[in-house]
């Protein structure tokens, strides 16, 4: 008897002893039993279930973007491969785990399998405190499992690590069909179909965004799938009779070899057949189009086994039987078609993924991608040559182009050169871009619903330059709040309006005359200034821009009752924040900005206080995953002491020319000071990145 | 009482004679600015940085020195929203498209006056012989019910023909400045662009003049509420006004806008201790 069985056993007996009014131990043992059962099951697992954070790189308007997500996995071998779902490795390029006990160790892609949704990372083991002590999950049969099942699903929901939730399975069959009950295919955003072989184990152990790729475990301790889908306390995971061997085959291969015939099955639900499988399409120039199948021909057999398929649940076992064939197989199909037999020998093919690599070309303001069949089919093209523009940057150079390149155009040509694939278009961008000078104009030939065009595109410089300034005009360094009718009453002044200090700017002019927080300003150089509303609060200020910068003004003010003149030289304005100089370092993808007079103000920091203000730190960034955030002060980078752009700049020169593995960044926030530790990657980037975070998300 | 007319520059002498049978004015003016002033008028191509965001712009710009300098509307560059307390965009790979030119030439910010909407941008490498520029110096001044015109450029489609549409000077306001304040005819030109009188003499340029954001958060209605009755919010700063702020934007950027005055540092308030760096709570013992 299975755990499962001896629980409904116990349970079953603890009632009935209730039920005879044997005293209330029954509930309790009950209680105690699931309680023993449950935790069991979960320190199988428990050690080996890891918070996976993923820093991501795509490619949206044509530029590449930088952005942070989160989701599960389980270890399930002592070299540390860590199973979890597709889209959580999805355009990852840098990978941390956090194994239960919050040790965090870094880890890398194995292989993907977007057809199941499915990924294998690698963690590095050596950075764990014993490489030797890799906690391990076990597989269990998802095949054995029954509606009604208890099973655990453990994950990082909305990033929330280590939790547990406990359901029964709800089917062990699922598939998901739309018009017509056929099994419907599902794409993830970018195009790429999914869950061509999945059944899926549906189960009400409640996953939010953050579980993705975690187990779910069994009453065994054993891990029956891999949740993947979840809302409305419904959970979908990947049977581990589909997952394991996909992990196995992404551990020993780096990818899931299949054969591929180019047919779509449909069951014979609602048809007038009643045994077999129907061929809802076959692909034009498909292995299975060359040996002459056509839609609506009906399989009855292949190489000699009868096929049949009459609900939607049968078909996704019956893709899963083609696509294990060897590559290259020679199938021998008996089909009817109007009624008549008939046999075809398919050879089957390597089944390729639908979506391949993408890459943004930044100087030339558009990212491209390679053209697979899937997207040939899906966009109408002729075949797979070229690279697809798949985003355009606004006011890029793509853009500006006349005629201009846009989204879904099929670069053929550079500068007379053939483009065969997305990698010969990036060696020829690569080319025409380490040239000095960069030439003028860059002709690109692309094909546009069955036009070919040529254009011309002027690669843009990465030019950094420094903001304009304003127009220096006469300032006082005071604050000041309109005395209007009532508060001039209760002040002591009635009928005389004007302006209250509220605050002389320490180190101004203002600071060294007589002007004091609460002289009332009721004149300017003999003139009256008196605020009639509140929508008056600047009108001081316009009067004394009207001053000239090189006489001392006459300022009238009411003070304990008297009036009296006093002498203030005004002074030029002070630098605004948005006149201040800025730099952005793409390396660590921040941009600070000089420190103004009034930033110190308002932080009360004084002049013993220097370095460049962050005004943007990408999240995803290596200053950004250090802590960098917006609003700090960098002090000190690398040892090195930072009090301006220049001197920032330099510093980032310095850095970028070292490339040290580790950089302690020392920022003031507010009042008070952090170490911070960026830790870049310096590998070789033919792409500057442009520096937008996408949202973080959970998976 | 008033008009608007296309005047494509090639055809100028042709509609000059149909002029008289369709508005008041006299044809004359219109002539005399397009062939006097229309060669100043310019477009300024630039890319508005928003963070990572991108996009291109193109806005009216007038020059107004034989060297290049050419006047455009700040709040066109940065976006109307900076005037709000929002970031403003920043320009880059500006480039100055003089008469049939269509790829530009470089050019440069070197100063703005965000309070009176005004930003000046200089020709890099400025044309042998210099350029048709309008001089905000020789203006006129203009007042209440006085004719005034504008003149602004189509788009490319239309092949940037010069278009001329008049209005009159409806009222003159004195707080918070002096300024002109435009009929409606007027309201659909741009920021950015001169406003002349019928003797085809400078009487200012087209912005906007915002109260303070301190002042407009006290304003119920906001900015709606503060330009009630300024049709398309187009308001003439006068033509002395545009003369002496370009007066001052040479000024300082002849000073060198990389060395601004050293912001000195306000002394520690009373009763507050000074944060020195590396002494907070963050640091390591």
């Amino acid at each position: 008897m299975n755990k499962v069985g001896m629980f409904a056993a116990v349970a079953a007996m603890s009632v009935a002893a209730a039920a005879h009014g044997q005293g209330t131990e029954g509930p309790d043992r009950l209680r105690e039993d699931i309680r023993r059962m449950v935790t069991q099951a979960r320190d199988q697992v428990f050690p080996a279930l890891v918070n996976i954070s993923v820093i991501t790189v795509n490619y949206s308007g044509g530029k590449e973007t930088k952005g942070g997500s989160t989701g599960s996995g389980t270890i399930v071998s002592p070299e540390g491969y860590v199973v979890t779902n597709h889209h959580v490795a999805e355009d990852g390029k840098k990978f941390r785990v956090t194994l239960s006990d919050k040790q965090e160790v870094s880890a890398v892609l194995v292989g993907d399998d977007p057809l199941t949704d499915l990924a294998v990372l690698k963690i590095n083991v050596n950075e764990l405190k014993d490489p030797k002590a890799v906690p391990v999950a076990s597989w269990g049969d998802s095949d054995a499992l029954q509606v009604g099942d208890y099973v655990m699903a453990m994950g990082s929901p909305f990033s929330l690590s280590r939790t547990v939730t406990l359901g029964i399975v709800s089917n062990t069959e699922r598939v998901f069909t739309g018009a017509g009950d056929d099994v419907e295919e599902q794409e993830f955003d970018s195009g790429q179909r999914t869950g061509l072989f999945t059944r899926w184990l549906q189960h009400d152990a409640t996953i939010n965004p953050g579980n993705s790729g975690g187990p779910l475990v069994n009453l065994r301790g054993q891990v029956v799938g891999v949740n993947t889908l979840g809302g409305s306390n419904m959970a979908f995971a990947i049977p581990s009779s589909l997952a394991r061997p996909v992990a196995e085959a992404l551990i020993k291969e780096g990818e899931v070899v299949r054969s591929y015939m180019g047919v779509q099955l449909r069951s014979l639900k609602r048809s007038d057949f009643t045994e077999g499988v129907l061929l809802n399409s076959v692909i034009r120039g498909g292995p299975a189009d060359r040996a002459g199948l056509r839609a609506g021909d009906l399989i009855t057999s292949m190489n000699g086994e009868a096929v049949n398929a009459y609900f939607p649940e049968e078909i996704p076992a019956m893709a899963r039987k083609i696509a294990d064939l060897p590559v290259g197989s020679k199938v021998r199909v008996t089909y009817r078609r109007d009624g008549v037999e008939g046999s075809a020998d398919v050879t089957t093919e390597k089944m390729l993924k639908d979506r391949e690599d993408e890459e943004a070309l930044r100087r030339w303001g558009l990212s491209a991608m390679q053209i697979t069949e899937k997207i040939a089919k899906d966009r109408m093209l002729d075949g797979t040559r070229g690279a697809l523009v798949s985003g355009i940057r606004g006011g890029g150079p793509a853009e500006l182009a006349e005629p201009q390149i846009t989204w879904g155009d099929v670069i053929t040509s550079v500068d007379g050169e053939t483009v065969e694939d997305l990698s010969g278009l990036v060696a020829a961008y690569t080319r025409i871009m380490s040239q000095d000078p960069v030439p003028e104009f860059v002709m690109i030939g692309f094909d546009r619903a069955g036009k070919s065009q040529v254009t011309l595109i002027k690669p843009r410089p990465d030019k950094k330059e420094d903001p304009p300034r304003e127009v220096p005009k006469p300032w006082i360094g005071i604050a000041t709040q309109p005395v209007l009718k009532d508060l001039a009453d209760k002040l002591g002044h009635p009928g005389e309006l004007g302006f209250r200090v509220s605050r002389v700017y320490p180190g101004t002019l203002a600071a060294k005359s007589d002007l004091k927080v609460g002289d009332v300003i009721v004149g300017l150089n003999g003139a009256k200034v008196a605020p009639r509303t509140m929508q008056d609060a600047g009108l001081l200020g316009r009067r004394i821009r009207e001053l000239p910068l090189d006489k001392a003004a006459v300022v009238t003010v009411l003070r304990g009752g008297s009036r009296m003149d006093v002498e203030v030289m005004p002074e030029r304005t002070r630098i605004g924040p948005d006149e201040a100089l800025k730099d952005t370092n793409k390396d660590f993808e921040v941009t600070v900005r000089e420190l103004t007079f009034f930033d110190r103000d308002d932080r009360r920091w004084d002049e013993s206080v220097s370095g460049v203000l962050v005004e943007n730190a990408e999240q995803a960034g290596w200053a950004g995953l250090a802590g960098v955030m917006r609003g700090d002060l960098v002090q000190r980078i690398d040892g090195i002491e930072i009090s301006d752009i220049p001197g920032w700049r330099r510093a980032m020169d310095d850095i970028a020319t070292r490339q040290p593995a580790k950089v302690t960044i020392v920022v003031l926030r507010w009042n008070r000071t952090f170490y911070l530790f960026a830790e870049p990657e310096w590998k070789p980037q033919t792409q500057a990145p442009a520096g937008a975070a996408g949202q973080g998300g959970e998976k | 009482m008033t008009s608007r007319l296309i005047v494509a520059l090639s055809l100028c002498a042709g509609l000059m004679a149909a002029a008289p049978a369709m508005s008041q004015p006299a044809p004359t003016a219109y002539e005399v600015l397009a062939t006097t002033h229309a060669k100043a008028m310019v477009n300024v191509k630039f890319t508005s940085k928003f963070g990572a965001e991108e996009e291109e712009g193109e806005v009216p710009g007038v020059i107004i020195d034989k060297g290049g300098l050419v006047l455009v509307s700040n709040d066109n560059l940065r976006g109307i929203n900076a005037r709000f307390g929002a970031p403003g965009a920043e320009s880059a790979n500006i480039k100055v498209l003089v008469g049939e030119d269509t790829e530009g030439v470089d050019a440069k910010v070197i100063a703005r006056d965000s309070e009176l909407g005004l930003a000046w941008v200089q020709i890099e490498k400025a044309a042998e012989g210099g350029y048709a520029f309008v001089d905000f110096e020789a203006g006129a001044e203009s007042r209440a019910g006085e004719r005034v015109m504008v003149i602004s450029q189509l788009s490319k489609f239309f092949d940037r023909a010069t278009v001329v549409t008049e209005g009159v000077v409806a009222g003159v306001t004195v707080r918070p400045r002096r300024t002109l304040i435009p009929s409606l005819e007027l309201a659909t030109t741009e920021w950015g662009v001169p406003v002349f009188d019928a003797n085809a003499k400078p009487v200012g340029l087209m912005t906007i003049i915002l109260p303070e954001k301190e002042e407009l958060e006290s304003m119920p209605g906001g900015p709606g509420e503060v330009l009630k009755g300024i049709p398309g919010g187009k308001i003439v700063l006068p033509a002395a006004e545009v003369a002496a702020a370009t007066k001052r934007a040479r000024e300082a950027a002849a000073s060198g806008q990389g060395e601004p005055a050293a912001p000195v540092a306000p002394a520690t308030p009373p009763g507050e201790a000074p944060a020195a760096p590396g002494s907070g709570e963050g640091a390591p013992k």
